[in-house]
């Protein structure tokens, strides 16, 4: 038997998921208190306690929607932080230096220095390298010590804000999601309005946009040895309308002697736009690949959607299917985002006893697909029936962690659920 | 420059009591219903239109000495019954039927009702009436007459102290603090605050959330009334599209207090006064605008609980 | 709505106009449908410009008009003989869409944590923001009075010649409103796909859950970014096409709060998140706004005799049309005329309890 504070496993084999002393306070409310939890690989655990111990708390903070107060979430070692690269500073100084030189506009008159620099001559004079040395002479004729204080500030305000938004963004549900954790929710939350299939495709984002859609674990691409047909139009068409366009402009705006070589480029600009809107209309997709990525995407949703039995809905809506199926759906739309770990938050909350024990089945078979599973649950039944390991928490605190057989026999637990009203209804 | 200071200051503060007043209707709608009211600078644009006709009715630009102050009080008290009662019909036609409906609706309809308002008080200053100079130019702004001597009550001091400006502090100061008494004080008050911390608590708990609605709507309308006719008492304009940038700016400064926080709207409301006042000085009236809005947009992006208000979490 | 049906109506409405103006000349009335019908196509890309952010990803946008604004103003700029660039309509139809995009990156990405109504107040705010730049920046824009004049289309003149079959003013009618309806028809046939993309499922998705979405990967930053840039690209268009069938930047005041308001009363007439609801909202209530009430302006003034009071023009009274419709729309059909069909659905569920 083991209580708090001592992890059941110690061993060496490291946890896919690692909670360590976390806690998360709202106001003077404290939610979860120096919670202890690891999940090994392959194995299907549970967090169970009486309403209100936190269990969502936590959920909400492995995944990214709460920021913990304190304590620490790794999955697979990695602490699901976006990394502060070079690139990261640059951009905030890239941030920075624009604010700073809008700043350093204002600082020396926007309107000023515009007729200082385009109107100060007519039109037919004006040259690039004109325009900057009139431009260096507005700003010599401004009070330096104004522009510098201005510029300065503004490069404070650009790279300060862009540091405290990525700052702010470091952890964020997107982020733990593509590092492998996809999850349920309590109360579900489809995307109510679009379609059963379209559910699971939303999931597959990330894929659709990576191209690695298909069968098989091990993302491969759905392009690898395919080169759609004509490839080359989808990105060619629109670039040759517009550079035509631009050079229409570019040889038409000063007025024309010679109208061939506008006339052409005319004749261009329109037929690659014809073309080009043909082109889409025929075949539905902005490009051929994500077509045949669309494809094959959709047969793998398909083939989740089965997998939970609800490929015979795929076309509804989904706020048409009934409550446990919703639940399915959600499970579907989790495991098209590819995780290494699932969470569900109650899975079983409102499902008759039939559909319990289908319940109990999908998690398994989720489990032997390679997924491992955390769930929440107030249903003993299922607990006991498919953990591997339990952690009962009461008010936010871990009071036990073991296998199914030891927290039956746990007198803290038994105490906790006497004392609280349900546990196994 | 002190002197210029201190008029700044002064102007400041009676500009910020008009919008404490506007932001005081924006933020207790929004601490109960969660629901931008749109249209309420629209009913402090109405009151304005309804005062300005009752001081036509009454004949009070020729009246004088207690006369005088006895009909503004009573055109005070009407002009704010007038707003009240146009908020609480809003409310009854237009908003309590979405209730329920998903946020945009009451939003979009909220301009909706800002249009119409809008337009009726262009049709309004068509009037054919003297105090509208006859009509015919709906949508010139009218000239509230200037009621109250411009005597500087200081003196030959370089600060000019107005009547006016006793009385629009006075007078709001007055409203405010009524308002915080019935805030804290009263039954119908608690109720407001329990609705406002937990709609469906409230109702459990025996508050009649309807009742709550309505004097919410009552009471923010009443103040938008009375904002209405110090504002015209004040800056001596009426017209058809004042509500619209005063009622932006009261927002702003409810959003500035924290947006459903009493005290916060008020001292967002003081805040802005100021600012504007300031900018208007330093920067220059015609950017007036961009400064507040300015103002409004950093502050929403870095702290949109506003400076009093407290952040709330979504629930998951 | 299949894309081909949207290339048949271009077939259809191209010829329409001058028949209608004629039989309006024939009748007495002068009925200048050709200008007009373009102010139609303008609006209606801005209408289907806000769909894409107000519709799609469900970001109430009430700042579009100073997008619309920024496109004017650029192709302004860039194609005026006072300045020196000279880029000319083509290069500016180019240019205002880029320009409006950035700036709607720059308005968009620091509002993304923002929702529903703060977002729209803060929209509303930058507009303002811009409209008093506009006026204020004096020695760029001419304020009130406007850049002018913008340069018409150019095509060439054989071109011209044969569509205009030798009359010059008639020929630059029609080349201005060809140029629309086609911007207009491959901006609603480039949507009408993005609709069924991955982008499009992203956008939904983000309209109907964004920590959902979230919690399944998808960034809200960068799908609102998208929005807000293909809205405000799309806008920019709209500027463009809109300043050079007036031949001026106009006064900043025409891209005001009021303005964005008429754009959204469009949308949400002809239905949230659906093309041809935007399409036919636009021709509806921008129609109504520039053919009818003129029209019936006139008819009033011949029979009153001498109107000469502001209140006896329909303008005087338009914002009670829009006013109206927002209110009636949301209480009795709240997904529009024409709706798609999940935003039908979504707006007459009751919200869940969280």
């Amino acid at each position: 038997m083991s209580t708090s504070g001592t992890p059941l496993r110690t061993s060496s084999d490291s946890p896919l998921l690692r909670v360590r002393k976390l806690t998360l306070r709202f106001g003077g409310l404290t939610a979860v208190s120096e919670v202890d939890l690891d999940v090994q690989p392959g194995e299907i655990a549970a967090v169970i306690g009486p309403n209100g111990a936190g269990k969502t708390s936590l959920f909400n903070a492995i995944t990214g929607i709460y920021e913990p107060t304190s304590g620490e979430v790794e999955l697979d070692g990695n602490d699901v932080r976006l990394p502060m690269t070079g690139k990261v500073v640059a951009g905030w100084l890239a941030t920075g230096l624009a604010s700073s030189l809008l700043f350093l506009f204002i600082a020396a008159g926007i309107d000023a220095t515009w007729k200082a620099v385009v109107k100060a001559h007519p039109p037919w004079e004006f040259t690039i390298s004109g325009a900057f040395s009139d431009l260096f002479a507005h700003f010599a004729t401004g009070n330096a010590l104004l522009m510098l204080l201005f510029s300065l500030v503004g490069f404070a305000i650009g790279a300060l804000g862009a540091r405290a938004v990525w700052l702010r963004s470091r952890r964020t549900p997107q982020g733990v999601a593509l590092q492998g954790v996809a999850r349920t929710f309590q109360n579900i939350r489809l995307f109510h309005h679009m379609g059963v299939l379209e559910n699971v495709l939303v999931a597959m984002d990330r894929h659709l946009r990576r191209g690695t859609v298909g069968s098989g674990s091990a993302a491969k691409s759905a392009l690898d040895g395919r080169f759609p047909h004509g490839a080359w139009l989808d990105l060619g068409l629109p670039a040759v309308c517009v550079v035509a366009m631009a050079g229409l402009g570019w040889t038409t705006g000063d007025g024309v002697d010679d109208e061939t070589l506008p006339s052409i480029l005319l004749l261009v600009m329109l037929g690659a736009a014809l073309a080009w809107l043909v082109r889409l209309t025929r075949r539905g997709t902005l490009t051929g690949s994500s077509r045949v990525v669309e494809a094959v995407a959709r047969q793998e949703a398909m083939e989740l959607l089965k997998f939970v039995g609800l490929d015979k809905r795929a076309g509804d809506l989904a706020n048409s299917l009934a409550y446990g199926e919703q639940r399915r759906l959600e499970v579907a739309r989790a495991l098209a985002t590819r995780p290494k770990l699932l969470l569900l938050d109650e899975p079983a909350a409102g499902m008759n006893p039939s559909e319990t024990v289908d319940l109990m089945a999908l998690v398994r078979s989720i489990r032997d697909r390679g997924v491992t599973v955390l769930l929440i649950e107030h249903h003993m039944r299922v607990v006991m029936g498919i953990s591997d390991h339990i952690t009962v928490l009461v008010h936010g605190k871990r009071i036990a962690h073991g296998t199914p057989e030891e927290i039956r026999r746990d007198p803290k637990v038994i105490e906790a659920y006497l004392g609280a009203d349900d546990g196994g209804h | 420059m002190l002197d210029t200071l201190a008029q700044q200051l002064l102007l400041g503060l009676t500009n910020g009591m008009v919008f404490a007043l506007i932001a005081l209707g924006y933020t207790m709608v929004y601490g109960i219903l969660e629901f931008i009211n749109f249209a309420h600078g629209d009913v402090f644009m109405l009151s304005g239109f309804f005062a300005l006709t009752l001081v036509g009715a009454l004949g009070l630009q020729d009246a004088q000495g207690f006369a005088l102050f006895a009909q503004l009080a009573l055109v005070l008290v009407l002009a704010s019954g007038f707003g009240a009662l146009v908020n609480l019909l809003i409310d009854r036609l237009v908003y309590k039927p979405l209730r329920k409906a998903p946020k945009l609706a009451p939003l979009v309809s909220a301009i909706g009702v800002s249009f119409v308002l809008q337009n009726i008080g262009l049709i309004w200053g068509a009037l054919p009436l003297d105090v509208f100079g006859g009509g015919g130019q709906p949508a010139a702004p009218k000239s509230f007459p200037a009621l109250l001597p411009t005597d500087n009550l200081l003196g030959d001091a370089a600060l000019t102290l107005q009547l006016k400006d006793v009385l629009v502090i006075g007078a709001s100061l007055a409203v405010m603090t009524a308002l915080f008494l019935l805030v804290t004080r009263t039954k119908l008050g608690m109720a407001m605050r329990a609705t406002a911390q937990d709609p469906q608590a409230a109702r459990l708990m025996g508050v009649d959330v309807d009742r709550v609605v309505a004097a919410t709507f009552l009471v923010g309308g009443g103040l938008a009334g009375f904002a209405a006719v110090v504002y015209a008492l004040y800056i001596n304009t009426v017209y058809y599209q004042m509500g619209y940038q005063n009622g932006l700016y009261a927002f702003t400064a409810a959003v500035v207090g924290g947006i459903g926080n009493i005290p916060g709207a008020v001292l967002g409301g003081l805040l802005l006064g100021l600012v504007r006042a300031f900018s208007d000085q330093f920067i220059g009236a015609q950017w007036q605008p961009a400064v507040l809005f300015g103002i409004l947009i950093v502050l929403l992006v870095f702290r949109p609980s506003g400076l009093l208000g407290s952040t709330a979490r979504e629930k998951v | 709505m299949t894309t081909e049906s949207l290339l048949l109506i271009f077939a259809v409405l191209s010829p329409i106009f001058p028949v209608f103006d004629l039989a309006g000349e024939a009748a007495g009335l002068q009925l200048h449908l050709d200008q007009r019908l373009v102010t139609i196509f303008v609006y209606g890309i801005l209408v289907v410009a806000l769909n894409v952010q107000v519709g799609y990803a469900g970001l109430l946008q009430l700042g579009i008009a100073a997008f619309f604004g920024i496109g004017a103003m650029a192709t302004g700029v860039m194609t005026v003989d006072k300045y020196p660039f000279h880029f000319g309509f083509w290069g500016a139809l180019v240019c205002a869409p880029l320009v409006a995009a950035v700036a709607g990156v720059v308005i968009g990405a620091p509002t993304l944590r923002l929702r529903g109504d703060y977002l729209a107040i803060v929209t509303i705010g930058f507009g303002e923001v811009l409209r008093t730049v506009l006026i204020n920046l004096e020695n760029i824009t001419d304020g009130p009075r406007g850049l002018n004049p913008v340069p018409e289309v150019w095509t060439p003149s054989w071109l011209r010649d044969w569509i205009g079959a030798g009359d010059a003013g008639e020929a630059n009618l029609l080349v201005m409103y060809y140029t629309a309806l086609l911007v207009l028809v491959a901006a609603v046939v480039v949507l009408k796909v993005i609709e069924n993309t991955r982008i499009g499922r992203a956008f939904v998705a983000l309209r109907e859950d964004e920590l959902a979405a979230a919690c399944m990967g998808l960034d809200p930053g960068r799908i609102k970014l998208m929005a807000f840039a293909g809205g405000a690209a799309l806008s920019g268009l709209a500027g463009c096409l809109y300043a050079t069938n007036l031949t001026t930047t106009a006064d900043p005041t025409n891209y005001d709060f009021n303005n964005a308001v008429m754009v959204l009363c469009c949308l949400i007439i002809g239905g949230l998140g659906s093309l041809r609801g935007a399409l036919l909202g636009a021709a509806l209530l921008i129609g109504f706004d520039n053919v009818l009430s003129p029209l019936l302006d006139r008819a009033i003034q011949v029979a009153v005799g001498d109107a000469s009071h502001p209140l006896a023009r329909f303008s005087s009274w338009r914002w009670f049309l829009f006013g109206f419709a927002l209110i009636f729309m949301m209480r009795l059909r709240p997904e529009g005329l024409f709706p798609a069909r999940r935003v039908a659905a979504e707006l007459h569920d009751e919200p869940e309890e969280a």
